[in-house]
């Protein structure tokens, strides 16, 4: 019968060292401190905690061997045979190797010239095979060796996929460029590239990129021509708003892209209001082709790819569409992104069922080009959608500070508004009287059918557009949402 | 005449002689589970009397070393435990939460331990017979919960039985992570905790405790086991962890033996395990009421007194136990002034 079993003591335990419950080998030519690790990691220790353990006290910079061999369970010298092999060495380097030959070489040479022996006789004194003897009887230095096959690597099938990326990236600036990181992680989630290691794709990734060029169909960074098409009779604000976008405004907006992408149900303007609240989309937008004018991040896209539309979306920059790309990979949704301006869009006549506009080309396009553009591209039947600041807000907006009670600008003639940027650049944005709109969609072909002035929901917050205060736009509407049918 | 093989042998198990005050590490309890009482053979009369003096000497040795660990007796309490324990593992073998486990209470001397000890033996081999040849594995834990004990030391006693080293630097966290690890590789399903009552819930330190096991129970896939003296009523199942632990702990109660069939069988099995030259089988059997009223039915008490008689029988040469020899034998306390113990004084 087992007697009493309370009876361990504990000083007596911290003193003798016992078997650990795992004890992996050791392994020949390991040293004693990648043993101590691979022990601890076997029985959930910190390696630190056991090479203290094991410490010598009178030597601290030393492990005990012959606790080390009874925590492994083993022969202290067996342990002490293994740990202490010398390592099999590096192999010879080529250099080396190369200098070996080479002093092979002058021997055999030596050796024809002062005892004249034979091609055959040289063979055999030297141990080497004919056809070597007649190489170094040729030319005091060796043939260089002839390269080996490619070595086979893990990496070979994915080569293609991380070509692929680095391409599209190339057309990004650096900053918008996928990182190695960035790249392993897609592999392994993506392409099921589980025994490929990150500095695996690191070391083939940074000597990579900068040979790829962008692959053909995505424009480069900056795309010259471009520019000159848009440089053009309305006074040059495409190139104006290009600029603005891509070296101001796009790194302020990056922010939003992501969360607006994540959001479930979509929302709109400066209050982010819910499309329950403020139903921007059309109800069932499933199977509808969608084109999104000047999309920046995309975003409404998404939005509508997520709901079953095909959605294309354009903007005029490049910076914004890396964004929306790189956003792309990340939520696994695929649509086509059109690096273009909304008052000269590249798509046939009647190939779209919605165009939508969120503050882009509602805000940043001539109205006179680009309503038209989107009277073309619409089926008969089909809707435009767009939302931006409102024709009042416009008005009691004046050149600096916070919308006022006062009419600051005229209604007359309203068309174009400058704008001061908080980096001193300036910039266009457009807006009409609601007459003119309702006039310029008429002659369109476009039948105005509803026009939201956009009332804030109590408790919606703006943090980031400072020129509307909540007094003001308790009272007035900041934003209009406009609807309209092709006929 | 005593083979040669024979006090080898006798010389190789004194050699082993003390494994049991190691039960709580793994190799005690390894020993513990393998080992087989190999009962001495007796030599017949002509044999034992020309026996050498050296080698009597062994042979007593190894006769005194046998009786002082009788083998245990299959009482129905272990029986209890056995299936029970059975069951809970099997029932528990998929189960990732709130696993059922098993508390085994009773007053001291009533088997709880051997109990316990026994079932986890049963299930080490049940599980070496279903995973022959896989020597990593540590299929039980066996600890006991020192007295006045607080988690860090409590997560020790595992790390002890483990084999886990230990210095002043390991903090808590690293030991209980250290045993998790190694519990979850090597396959634990059974944990048994004895001396549960060490456990006071009452207590901040004992709550702690308590805390502890509940956490360990949650990282280690295993059926828990409690022993301990009288747990349900030291207030184990009492305020809000005591219902927990009411709640998923099945509760074996170890009694001591009523004066009935069942104890005339064990006395009738302990007697036969017996290896004296002239003892006359069924003496004991027939005192089995003078010993209920002596042990008051206590398996511990009974186990004691009869090995004490069978030393004393085989120091002093008289090799019979006898009621005169075991009116000798002084018992535990509790044996001694139970009711039962004064009852035998009035008479």
């Amino acid at each position: 019968m087992p007697a009493s079993t309370g009876d361990g003591p504990a000083g007596q335990d911290r003193d003798q060292p016992r078997p650990l419950p795992f004890r992996p080998r050791p392994a020949a030519g390991e040293t004693t401190a990648s043993y101590v690790r691979r022990l601890a990691r076997a029985n959930h220790l910190r390696p630190g905690y056991l090479r203290r353990y094991l410490q010598d006290p009178g030597n601290p910079g030393q492990v005990r061997l012959d606790w080390l061999a009874i925590l492994a369970d083993r022969d202290q010298a067996a342990v002490e045979r293994a740990l202490t092999a010398p390592h099999p060495g590096p192999r010879l380097r080529p250099a080396a190797r190369k200098q070996g030959k080479i002093a092979l070489f002058t021997e055999i040479r030596q050796d024809a010239e002062q005892a004249g022996l034979s091609v055959r006789a040289l063979a055999d004194r030297h141990g080497v095979h004919r056809r070597t003897v007649r190489q170094a009887l040729e030319s005091p230095t060796p043939a260089p060796r002839r390269p080996g096959p490619p070595r086979a690597s893990r990496l070979d099938p994915y080569k293609s996929v991380i070509d692929d990326i680095l391409r599209t990236d190339a057309a990004s600036r650096p900053r918008d460029r996928r990182t190695a990181r960035d790249i392993h992680h897609l592999l392994v989630t993506e392409h099921g590239a589980t025994r490929i290691s990150y500095s695996t794709v690191s070391n083939y990734v940074a000597p990579r990129r900068p040979f790829l060029p962008p692959a053909a169909g995505i424009p480069s960074e900056p795309p010259r021509p471009y520019d000159h098409g848009m440089a053009d009779e309305a006074g040059g604000h495409v190139p104006v708003t290009r600029q603005q976008w891509d070296e101001h405004m796009s790194a302020w907006f990056e922010r939003y892209a992501r969360p607006r992408w994540a959001a479930a149900e979509p929302y709109w303007g400066m209050w982010c209001i819910p499309q329950s609240w403020l139903p921007v989309l059309p109800a069932d937008p499933a199977g509808a082709d969608a084109v999104e004018l000047g999309c920046g991040t995309a975003y409404v896209s998404a939005w509508l790819a997520r709901r079953g539309a095909r959605p294309v979306g354009i903007d005029v920059s490049a910076r914004q569409l890396a964004t929306a790309r790189r956003l792309q990979g990340e939520f696994g949704l695929r649509f086509p992104l059109v690096h273009g301006d909304a008052e000269r869009i590249p798509l046939a006549s009647t190939c779209a069922d919605l165009v939508i506009s969120e503050y882009g080309a509602s805000l940043w396009c001539d109205p006179y080009r680009w309503i038209p553009e989107a009277a073309r591209l619409l089926r008969p039947g089909g809707r435009l959608v767009f939302m931006a600041e409102s024709t009042l807000a416009r008005m009691c907006l004046p050149e600096k500070g916070p919308a006022t009670e006062r009419l600051a600008r005229d209604l007359f003639g309203l068309h174009q508004v400058v704008r001061r940027g908080s980096s001193g650049t300036t910039y266009q944005q457009f807006t009409l009287p609601h007459g003119e709109w309702i006039r310029l969609m008429a002659r369109c072909g476009l039948v105005v059918e509803d026009l939201i002035e956009v009332q804030v929901p109590p408790g919606a917050a703006n943090n980031d557009f400072p020129e509307y205060p909540d007094e003001w736009v308790q009272r007035w509407p900041a934003e209009e949402a406009w609807f309209a049918r092709r006929r | 005449m005593v083979t040669g093989s024979g006090a080898g042998t006798w010389r190789k198990a004194l050699a082993e002689d003390g494994w049991s005050r190691h039960l709580t590490t793994l190799d005690g309890w390894r020993k513990f589970t393998t080992a087989e009482a190999r009962p001495p053979e007796l030599p017949d009369g002509r044999q034992w009397e020309v026996m050498t003096e050296a080698d009597r000497e062994l042979y007593d040795e190894y006769r005194l070393d046998y009786h002082t660990r009788l083998a245990a007796a299959a009482t129905s309490t272990l029986r209890q435990v056995v299936t029970t324990g059975r069951r809970l593992t099997l029932l528990n073998r998929h189960a990732v939460s709130a696993r059922r486990g098993m508390i085994l209470s009773g007053a001291a001397g009533t088997g709880k331990t051997t109990a316990v000890t026994q079932f986890g033996k049963t299930h080490e081999a049940i599980d070496r017979l279903r995973h022959p040849g896989i020597g990593d594995r540590i299929p039980v834990i066996y600890v006991t919960a020192p007295p006045a004990a607080t988690p860090r030391m409590l997560a020790v006693e595992f790390a002890r039985f483990l084999g886990l080293p230990l210095t002043a630097r390991a903090n808590i966290t690293d030991v209980i992570e250290a045993v998790c690890g190694v519990a979850v590789d090597a396959r634990v399903s059974v944990v048994c905790v004895d001396e549960i009552h060490n456990l006071q819930l009452a207590t901040r330190s004992g709550a702690e405790v308590s805390d502890t096991l509940k956490y360990f129970s949650e990282r280690i896939p295993a059926t828990f086991v409690y022993a301990g003296i009288d747990v349900e009523r030291e207030g184990l199942f009492s305020g809000t962890r005591g219902s927990q632990i009411a709640g998923r702990f099945t509760l074996i109660a170890a009694l001591p033996f009523p004066l009935a069939a069942e104890w005339q069988g064990l006395v009738a099995t302990m007697e036969d395990a017996l290896r004296l030259h002239r003892h006359q089988p069924g003496t004991l059997a027939g005192l089995h009421e003078y010993l209920h009223r002596r042990t008051g039915g206590m398996i511990g008490s009974l186990s004691h007194l009869i090995r004490g008689a069978a030393i004393e029988a085989i120091l002093d040469g008289s090799e019979q136990v006898t009621r005169k020899l075991l009116s000798t034998i002084t018992l535990d306390h509790a044996a001694e002034t139970g009711p039962a113990g004064n009852a035998r004084k009035h008479r």
